[in-house]
């Protein structure tokens, strides 16, 4: 399954609606002017093309928030970040207080990637329910850290696609550079890809 | 469910409408905040805290209420929602009970409702922070030497290993200056260990007020120092190291007359388009001290005055 150009122009727009209420709330949050570049949006066939396109080494260590949906819509959301992009994020946000050298007070980090990733998973998921007119109900979110491929192959293991969607993430003023990748498991995939169908073919 | 059970919760709920208007408001949250649910009902968060403003709440509800499911509030990140005062906590910096968050919502258009519940994890903060600054003190203690509280000879060791990957990546000079106070156990011998001590803790003093916020001054060992200035090149490194060893010259150190006390240095460069290992780096600086040793005493060996 691949998407023609006029369906991937679709899904890149959904997403940009979703991940510019997000960087809205993420300015908010962290009174800092937060961009996030233009989504850059795949289909994968299998977990492997998830890895692959996330261009990252399948052993590395990945920092997630994960959210089920259900309801309408079926599936899991997952926000991924490289523990080091995480690193450098909250030592900005937290400041040197909660930081030691070598040592990081974990707890801390978690808290606030849990809450950074709520923001970005349900601004997108909103974002879908508005287009979709479906009521999509979101579990609380969860903070996990896996090696990539291990997290990727759980994610996905009654799945044979997944959507992926990556942005970059930038804060104006604070040296937070990194790259954000949302990953919605197939179930999830093709309803959005149908319903994006319906309407480009409208 | 009657809505009497919340108030049996160990936790703060309140219910708003799509207006923001408590609609319920629980015993736990009457208990802390001596706000009544008579009180209570009809007003905003805003008007029931008129210092409260919290513009990450609001959009937090407008999400969960356009579809996008349970929110949180980390206390990370806000440390409060409602302010609850917690004065026995003071002293622990703890001023306000620190609050985990959770907004959901229920319904749809005007029937549309906000569950917001708030959970007290002041006790987990305590914990970590003490946990907290326990570490930090075995991390100091650790990395630092007891009587001058200059990092020690494990930390150099620490330190060089991460600058050494750093400066070969980002291509930037570190200088490594290695110093000795000469003659140091005759120091001892004929004014006693207290005077020694005091020597070494005003040479750790004048060293510090030599060198750059980003260098690194150590005690290495008895009477041996060294000095790591990173984006810093020989030029610069020799210059520091003649003043420090004038200044040690012209001091009184441990109150002895200026001259009792002097020292040698040996500098080295990090050169990134001609890289040394850490060791090599430390073992050339000592290599110019006892060149400068064994030139008369009280002077540097730079890299380009050395054989």
């Amino acid at each position: 399954m691949r998407l023609s150009a006029e369906e991937q122009d679709a899904t890149v727009e959904l997403a940009n609606i979703g991940i510019s209420r997000a960087a809205r709330q993420l300015s908010v949050l962290l009174d800092d002017e937060i961009r996030i570049g233009t989504p850059d949006v795949v289909l994968c066939e299998s977990a492997d093309e998830v890895v692959a396109a996330l261009s990252h080494r399948p052993e590395e260590e990945v920092a997630c928030v994960y959210q089920r949906l259900s309801g309408e819509l079926m599936g899991q959301v997952v926000l991924l970040l490289a523990p080091r992009d995480t690193h450098a994020l909250f030592h900005n946000l937290l400041g040197d207080g909660v930081m030691l050298h070598g040592v990081d007070v974990r707890a801390f980090e978690h808290e606030a990637m849990t809450e950074l990733g709520n923001i970005i998973i349900s601004s997108c998921v909103s974002a879908m329910a508005d287009m979709l007119r479906q009521r999509i109900e979101v579990s609380i979110p969860r903070y996990s850290e896996a090696r990539l491929d291990d997290l990727i192959e759980d994610g996905m293991s009654a799945s044979r696609a997944a959507l992926l969607i990556q942005a970059r993430l930038q804060a104006a003023q604070r040296e937070v550079d990194g790259v954000i990748a949302l990953i919605f498991s197939a179930s999830v995939a093709q309803q959005v890809l149908a319903a994006v169908r319906r309407i480009t073919a409208s | 469910m009657d809505t009497r059970l919340f108030d049996l919760l160990p936790i703060g709920v309140m219910a708003l409408d799509a207006r923001r208007r408590v609609l319920a408001w629980n015993q736990w949250l009457t208990e802390h905040t001596s706000i009544t649910p008579g009180q209570a009902r009809g007003c905003t968060l805003g008007e029931l805290f008129p210092n409260l403003i919290n513009p990450r709440f609001d959009m937090a509800v407008d999400q969960a209420l356009q579809g996008g499911g349970p929110q949180i509030l980390s206390q990370t990140l806000h440390h409060y929602l409602v302010p609850i005062e917690v004065p026995h906590l003071a002293r622990h910096g703890l001023g306000r009970m620190r609050q985990h968050v959770h907004i959901e919502a229920t319904g749809h258009g005007d029937d549309a409702q906000v569950l917001v519940s708030i959970i007290d994890v002041t006790s987990s903060i305590l914990k970590i922070e003490a946990l907290t600054d326990i570490a930090q003190r075995l991390e100091n203690d650790v990395n630092r030497d007891p009587l001058t509280r200059l990092f020690n000879r494990r930390f150099v060791w620490e330190w060089l290993e991460h600058q050494h990957k750093q400066a070969l990546r980002y291509t930037y000079p570190i200088a490594a200056m290695m110093l000795d106070i000469d003659h140091f156990k005759a120091i001892n011998d004929r004014h006693g260990h207290l005077i020694g001590d005091r020597v070494l803790q005003d040479f750790a003093r004048l060293l510090t007020q030599k060198v750059r916020e980003a260098d690194i001054v150590a005690r290495f060992g008895g009477e041996e120092f060294v000095i790591l200035l990173p984006r810093c090149d020989g030029a610069l490194a020799a210059d520091v190291a003649r003043r420090i060893v004038r200044r040690t010259r012209e001091a009184s150190l441990g109150d002895l007359s200026p001259g009792a006390v002097t020292c040698s240095a040996g500098v080295a460069l990090f050169n990134p388009s001609d890289p040394l290992s850490a060791s090599d780096l430390l073992r050339e600086a000592d290599r110019r001290l006892y060149q400068a040793k064994a030139h008369g005493r009280d002077r540097v060996v730079c890299p380009e005055e050395a054989s």
